[in-house]
């Protein structure tokens, strides 16, 4: 089942399928190591559609909401 | 690699950090200061032995550069003739993709492989080894004692890497290295408590407040043995010391100006043995994580945290720091307000005044000065909100992205070693202009003479301006002072306050017991010494911020708008709190 990284739960963990959205933002996410195969674990969702504290590849990165919102994800 | 006897420029690159800073000092024995969050390094740190240019640059995360301190890097690359690519063991994969583009350079390059200690799983420097061409070392920079020549001699030109899919490869490449299976995740670890949906924030809270209360109160009982120290000394030398030009100039204006502004010295020490502890554990970028919301909302950023806690100590690093934040504009709110962050050089001001209106009350004062910080956060944050609606900053306009530092546990001996050494620095910085502005202002003070001197008659000249304030000619000369160097204020109060009077006492207690001249209506009541405050958290009165500014902010109109609008508020403030308060 495929869904935007935004919908994820705690603790749970996901294979990136594809990242969406304009050139620059998906650079950026591809540097913090954001890449289609990639498996991701969300470790916290801050309140108030605050940012998200996400695992990738032994690394730990926040980014904000409206950026997990372009990237699709599998349920592992 | 053989070294030619020209200048050979050895260029450190790599994601931020990833521990580049740690290696310069461990390899140049220098001591840059050394941060556990994402790009610490804003400048360059060079050093040169042996016709060896060796430089530690701002960490990259591509070579397109996105933020002004990425630039620095990139510039650099051209001038290297060497590089040492130093990349974090347990983040390699991604890191990786940074490599690939510096080979593209074809330039002789070697690999430092960090933080191999941290990792649950082994990784195979061969294998790398063999990918790139290149050789590739694990290194704990701070046991080794390796040179750059070392290094130099290591490196070799790479292989060049022909691949369609360049993400495909570092993938690849990086399970290659990888000896046993993946990482242990779900492990627990602190995150589950400072990233926690709702402790998180009230951690955040309660680590700022304790933060900002344990600057004055644990202070408080050293502060009163360097008390005692200057005010027994001054004794002594009235007592043993004869009566002379020479023992005046001593008493009142050297010892009396500096003892005042050195007494606070153990909470600037408090100040940055805490802010110490927040950097090198790794809870920085947490925090930053934790502010982002609420800080969008006045067009900043949760980068901006770490150029706005770093103002707490000084404006001048704390606006070099916002290099690192990426949106243009973000960075100019965020340059606009550091100056309102309550500095060290503050801390002086507030301990004397808050001596005054809660006198022998440390959990009181303590509550206040906890107050005033977060009180100046309120006022920087209305004043970034007006600054974001005129600049029309959308949600286009602010990004966050921000990688998460391993927890560390703080190196106590190297926390306390840094914090004693920065303590120094506001020392050797601040001291002799403190020494020098009491050594003028006694003389203004005491000349031709104490019932008429120049320095009365530039207070009487002023005094209109300072009397709305509810403060008098001798307080306005220390006013007038404070523009030089804000910890002036205290040093230049208790010169003017120490000539002419007998007594010999602590500066808080000549402060408490002034009076107006030929009246007994104190000078320090309740309102003038809140209105005081009021005026120090907003006025720009220092002129290295004002030039450090410009330079950061590349034009002169916004600092001046900073300097003006900020002394401007701080009076009408000020004056509003007297009158009424």
């Amino acid at each position: 089942m495929t869904k935007s990284m935004s919908e994820m739960m705690n603790n749970e963990e996901c294979v990136i399928k594809a990242l969406e959205g304009d050139n620059l933002s998906c650079e950026r996410l591809i540097q913090l190591g954001f890449l289609p195969g990639a498996l991701v674990t969300l470790i916290s969702k801050l309140p108030f559609n605050g940012p998200l504290a996400l695992s990738i590849s032994g690394t730990k990165v926040a980014i904000r909401l409206a950026d997990a919102a372009q990237i699709v994800v599998q349920t592992a | 690699m053989g070294i030619e006897s020209s200048i050979q420029t050895v260029a450190l690159i790599g994601y931020p950090n990833v521990g580049k800073t740690t290696l310069f000092n461990a390899l140049s024995k220098k001591s840059a200061k050394v941060v556990n969050y994402p790009g610490s390094t804003v400048g360059l740190n060079v050093s040169t032995a042996d016709n060896i240019k060796f430089i530690d640059t701002p960490g990259v995360r591509s070579l397109t550069p996105q933020s002004a301190d990425e630039y620095v890097t990139i510039n650099i690359l051209d001038e290297a003739t060497y590089i040492i690519n130093v990349l974090d063991g347990t983040q390699l994969q991604t890191q990786l993709n940074l490599t690939r583009d510096l080979i593209s350079r074809g330039l002789p390059m070697m690999l430092v492989l960090t933080r191999i200690d941290l990792h649950s799983f082994k990784i195979d420097p061969v294998v790398l080894e063999n990918e790139l061409g290149i050789r590739v070392i694990t290194l704990n920079a701070k046991k080794s004692d390796i040179s750059v020549s070392n290094l130099v001699e290591l490196t070799k030109i790479p292989k060049r890497i022909t691949t369609t899919q360049p993400f495909e490869w570092a993938r690849k490449t990086a399970q290659r290295c990888l000896k046993t299976g993946a990482d242990a995740q779900n492990k627990w670890d602190l995150d589950k408590l400072f990233l926690h949906p709702w402790v998180g924030p009230m951690a955040f809270l309660g680590i700022m407040t304790l933060f900002f209360y344990s600057i004055y109160t644990i202070a408080t009982p050293l502060l009163g043995l360097v008390d005692s120290f200057f005010v027994s000394s001054t004794l002594l030398f009235k007592t043993h010391l004869p009566d002379s030009f020479l023992t005046h100039l001593l008493i009142d204006g050297v010892w009396t100006g500096s003892g005042a502004a050195l007494i606070f010295v153990p909470q600037i020490f408090i100040l940055f043995l805490a802010m110490g502890l927040m950097e090198q554990s790794g809870y920085l970028a947490r925090a930053a994580m934790i502010v982002d919301k609420p800080l969008s909302k006045v067009g900043l950023n949760g980068r901006s945290f770490l150029p706005m806690l770093s103002g707490c100590a000084c404006a001048i690093p704390a606006l070099m720091a916002t290099r690192n934040i990426q949106d243009k504009k973000v960075r100019w709110i965020c340059q606009f307000i550091v100056p309102l962050m309550q500095c060290s050089a503050r801390l002086p001001v507030y301990g004397l005044l808050l001596g005054v209106l809660f006198y022998n009350r440390p959990l009181i004062s303590g509550i206040a000065l906890t107050s005033i910080y977060l009180g100046s956060f309120l006022i920087a944050a209305v004043i970034a909100g007006l600054a974001s609606r005129v600049l029309k900053v959308t949600s286009r306009d602010t990004t966050f992205q921000l990688e998460l530092p391993q927890w560390q546990v703080p190196d106590f001996k190297e926390l306390l070693k840094s914090s004693f050494k920065q303590t120094l620095e506001f020392i050797t910085n601040a001291g002799p202009t403190i020494l020098v502005v009491s050594v003028i202002l006694w003389g203004l003070a005491t000349y031709p003479s104490e019932n008429a001197s120049f320095a009365m008659d530039i207070g009487k000249f002023f005094e209109p301006i300072f009397l709305p304030m509810g403060v008098d000619w001798r307080v306005g000369v220390a006013l007038l002072l404070s523009f030089a160097a804000r910890e002036v204020f205290v040093s230049a109060l208790a010169v003017m306050f120490a000539v002419g009077s007998e007594a010999p006492g602590d500066i808080l207690s000549t402060i408490q017991s002034a009076t107006f001249e030929g009246t007994t209506d104190l000078i320090f009541t309740s309102s003038t010494s809140l209105g005081l405050i009021v005026f120090f958290m907003i006025a720009m009165q220092c002129m290295a911020t004002l030039a450090v500014a410009k330079q950061e902010m590349g034009e002169w109109k916004a600092p001046v708008l900073q300097l003006l609008g900020y002394i401007g508020l701080a009076y009408i403030l000020a004056v509003f709190i007297a009158q009424f308060g």
